[in-house]
């Protein structure tokens, strides 16, 4: 495989794009230490005037989302991209365009934030939770902020695309024999955390989409007394809460795996740690309030949220027992991974200990917004998830780069890391008096000491990382040579030569039952030929490219807007070419393990999961509503201030057309093309209808002065209504596809899947108008 | 036989959105009203769903998560609303 710009570029294959990932992430945490370092600096002496307030804010700001959003996250993606294909036996994620695409929409989003340092007024600067009504126009006029709710945006899509993508391999990609509770623990933390996204990062998605209609449009959502900063906290944090455990979860299953190879035993409750795993992540959704304890929310379900946040604890307690039993009485090597291992877990423990106290809702009134809590979710999210991932990195490198590197030097950095990092975080939980983001404080106190200490421990810190960077590095230029399993370790990846082939197994693997893996080739089966499938496409760049210019655009000038959605549309319509000239094809394997999702293709799952995420992401919007409805002391019902025709119309319109999509399906199903060109046709002529008719209805309402800023009931249902029609609208789009490639005689009675997804998707659409329409005008 | 199905549903569809119209116009009473236009967008909701998506003919797990990804996004509502219930009173 050559390693020329287009291979990097344009490349889909998943060990590529973990290595993309991987230097990427890498480049966002240098970025991000910087910016934490010139907050050491300002802190670290009284009345220090080195950065003023303003900086001061931009630099906590985007600190703190780059830290957590584009670099730990992705860092855990660099390993799962690269490694979770390998442990569970596949050749390549399932969709190897999207997984592309993840990347690119990450780095554009990062990208798209940080232009913001480059405008009048700088970067995002109201703290990563971007609190409301901070976060308005009123009290942040600058474009950062804007820019950063857009960065947002791409990233989030990044990660719906990433979710499905790994959903769908882990559960129909598997080698046969790898049932789920064979597959290692990294890519059981993968698979626990891609849900975990999938369920949160649509409540966020539609906290920022009404934060940058609130901006670009005038909509009142969080400017109003009814949404405002209550509603901003629900949204934020019913995402931010799984969030952490989010970013936790691949770093903890990476002890997990990391643990028995060093202690050469196996994995102490296995299941039950699994098990608890599981609880542990689907607890994570209902703790969220606990950040909004004293924000003067109903006293009854602050104690619900205490109670469940206490006990969320316990699952957290089990994994680390189990982790901490499986060294109990063994000979434990100590090597930097294991040492990196051994050190996230301690530091997790501490940090968790504090979580517990912060739970408690009358120490909250006092911990709050303080020190204390930095001190919390640092040894939290550094301790544990960072360093558990670092020990991924010196673990999982020889097989990435087939380099070893020095022991010695890995020694040094952990000794050092320890040093600084508590040197750095440990003074902080004493600071309980010192306000968080806040740039000076006074000679009074005792702040002075514990700021000093902390300062002089990031600059330990930060030597730590340098020699991190060198250890690679040197690593790379002349590292020794790695052999294929230099850890004895005992899973799949460690089976095929490092760096891995193109396409990680000649034959295909097999577990058998008692746990032994066999990846030889037997009796000359079938070594398939792989070299047709080397893939790469210009599609996953091209459409991130045009999504970054189109939203820089809307916030910047219609000129760029115009340029990336001709970038975008010419790179949609390359990418339907690819598929119907068929240049892009993935076969899925025979055989493998594909419980409990056997009898459904790939394709169709990956829809059916990201319907599930557009349920939270619909919940959020009209939950937004219903909220602010609550809140309200008087609400006119549109139907009757109104005329409901042409909402009654479009209901008509739009359960017709489900019907209609449904008939085409079911004529191609039987091979009749006419039936289904007409099914289609008819589908986007009612599609189309509905739209116009949204428009005139629009209009009209205008004519009335009921405007986005009007009101409250304005606001919501212009947005609540345009979220819908875009959704409408992207499915004619989709539908435009199918109907060229039905001229084309393109579907069969064999191959009809994709009229069969868009139906799905289109019935959803069909669904949420049913809720839209009572909600919206009829109660 | 499907589709029969397919417009018998159809014509539910579009005699509960009349029915909808219809309880709009004339029950004064707000409760009543209410919970009877609701009641009736679920029963919408639920033959899309389970006659034209097909759920209960795919693999059990998709159902499951559909369930979660609803009881998800319910739990974030009810949260919000329980939030408030105080200063509502
Ligand atoms: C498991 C790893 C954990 C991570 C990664 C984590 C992370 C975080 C973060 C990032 C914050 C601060 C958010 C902000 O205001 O900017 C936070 C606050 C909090 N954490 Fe944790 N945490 C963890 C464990 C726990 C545990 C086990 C508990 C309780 C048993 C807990 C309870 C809390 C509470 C109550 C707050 C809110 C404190 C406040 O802002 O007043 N956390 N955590
Ligand atoms: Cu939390």
């Amino acid at each position: 495989m050559d390693s020329s710009l287009t291979r990097w570029l344009f490349t889909t294959n998943h060990k590529d794009i973990g290595i993309l990932y991987l230097v990427t992430s890498l480049y966002f945490l240098i970025l991000g230490g910087a910016l934490a370092i010139l907050m050491r600096i300002q802190l670290m002496l009284p009345n220090n005037q080195f950065l003023s307030a303003g900086p001061f804010n931009q630099a906590v700001t985007v600190h703190g989302l780059i830290m957590v959003l584009w670099f730990l996250s992705p860092l855990a993606f660099a390993f799962a991209n690269y490694i979770v294909p390998l442990q569970i036996g596949a050749r390549d994620l399932a969709f190897p365009r999207l997984n592309a695409m993840s990347y690119w929409f990450y780095l554009f989003g990062g990208l798209l934030a940080a232009v913001g340092f480059f405008t009048p007024g700088g970067a995002i600067d109201t703290g990563w939770t971007v609190y409301a009504p901070l976060n308005t126009l009123n009290y942040s006029r600058q474009l950062g902020v804007t820019l950063g709710g857009a960065g947002l945006l791409m990233l989030i899509a990044s990660v719906t695309m990433g979710t499905v993508n790994f959903l769908v391999t882990i559960f129909r990609l598997r080698a046969k024999g790898m049932s789920l509770f064979k597959m290692p623990m990294y890519s059981w933390g993968i698979l626990l955390t891609v849900f975990m996204m999938l369920l949160a990062f649509p409540s966020i998605l539609a906290g920022v989409i009404m934060l940058v209609a609130d901006r670009l449009l005038g909509t009142l959502y969080f400017l109003s007394n009814e949404g405002g900063a209550i509603l901003w906290d629900h949204l934020f944090w019913f995402f931010g809460h799984p969030e952490v455990y989010i970013l936790l979860m691949p770093g903890l299953m990476a002890i997990a795996e990391i643990f028995p190879v060093f202690a050469r035993r196996p994995l102490y409750g296995k299941r039950i740690l699994i098990f608890a795993a599981i609880i542990g992540s689907a607890m994570s959704f209902i703790v969220w309030a606990h950040h909004m304890f004293v924000t003067g929310i109903d006293p009854g379900f602050r104690k619900f949220m205490t109670i469940t946040t206490e006990a969320i604890s316990i699952p957290f307690g089990i994994i680390t027992l189990c982790l901490i039993l499986t060294l109990f009485r063994a000979s434990i090597r100590f090597k930097t991974p294991m040492l990196f291992a051994l050190g996230s877990l301690a530091l997790f423990i501490v940090g968790g200990i504090t979580g517990v106290f912060n739970s408690s809702v009358a120490l909250d009134y006092n911990l709050r917004g303080t020190y204390w809590i930095v001190a919390h979710f640092h040894y939290t999210l550094v301790g544990g998830a960072t360093g558990g991932l670092i020990a991924a990195l010196y673990y999982w490198w020889p097989k990435m780069t087939g380099r070893m590197y020095s022991e010695r030097l890995g020694k040094l950095h952990f000794t050092i890391y320890m040093i600084g990092f508590n040197l750095l975080y440990f003074p902080m939980h004493l600071l309980v008096d010192m306000p968080r983001r806040v740039a000076v404080y006074s000679e009074e106190g005792s702040l002075w000491l514990n700021n000093y200490l902390s300062t002089i421990g990031s600059f330990i810190f930060a030597i730590s990382w340098i020699i991190f960077f060198l250890i690679l590095l040197k690593s790379l230029r002349n590292g020794k040579r790695a052999e294929s399993n230099p850890w004895g370790s005992w899973s799949l990846e460690w089976m095929v030569p490092s760096p891995p082939p193109y396409h990680n197994f000649d034959v295909n693997p097999e577990v058998e039952s008692d746990g032994t893996i066999k990846v030889i080739n037997a009796n000359g089966g079938s070594v398939e030929s792989e070299t047709h499938n080397v893939h790469l496409s210009k599609g996953p760049l091209m459409v991130a490219l045009g999504t970054f210019l189109a939203l820089l655009g809307v916030s910047l000038s219609i000129f760029i807007l115009l340029i990336g959605s001709i970038i975008f549309a010419i790179a949609l319509f390359g990418w339907a070419k690819e598929n119907i000239l068929g240049r892009f094809v993935i076969r899925e394997p025979e055989v493998g393990e594909r419980w409990p999702f056997s009898s459904i293709c790939n394709m169709k799952l990956g829809v059916w999961f990201f319907l599930f995420g557009e349920v939270v992401f619909f919940s959020s919007i009209l939950g937004g509503y219903l909220f602010i409805r609550a809140n309200s002391t008087s609400w006119p019902i549109l139907g009757e201030v109104f005329d409901l025709k042409l909402a009654s119309i479009n209901t008509f319109l739009l359960i017709t057309s489900s019907l209609t999509a449904m008939m085409a399906l079911n004529f191609i199903r039987k091979g009749e093309q006419r039936g289904l060109k007409l099914g289609l046709l008819l589908t986007f002529a009612l599609g189309l209808l509905f739209l116009i008719n949204k428009g005139i209805e629009w209009e009209e309402l205008f004519k009335h002065g009921f405007t986005p800023s009007s009101s409250l009931p304005a606001t919501i249902f212009y947005t609540t209504t345009g979220i819908h029609g875009a959704h409408v609208l992207a499915g004619l789009i989709v539908l435009l596809y199918l109907l060229v490639r039905a001229y084309k005689g393109g579907f069969s009675r064999e191959n009809y899947d994709s009229v069969e997804y868009f139906d799905m998707y289109w019935n959803f659409v069909d669904v949420v108008w049913l809720f839209i329409f009572p909600l919206l005008y009829l109660i | 036989m499907r589709t029969l199905g397919y417009f018998a549903v159809w014509i539910a569809l579009i005699l509960a959105t009349l029915l909808q119209l219809v309880i709009f116009g004339g029950v004064k009473a707000s409760n009543l009203r209410v919970i009877s236009i609701m009641v009736l967008a679920w029963l919408q909701a639920s033959l899309v769903v389970f006659f034209y998506q097909n759920v209960l003919k795919e693999p059990k797990g998709v159902s499951m998560l559909y369930l979660a990804s609803f009881l998800t996004g319910s739990g974030l509502i009810i949260g919000m609303i329980l939030s408030i219930t105080h200063a509502m009173e």
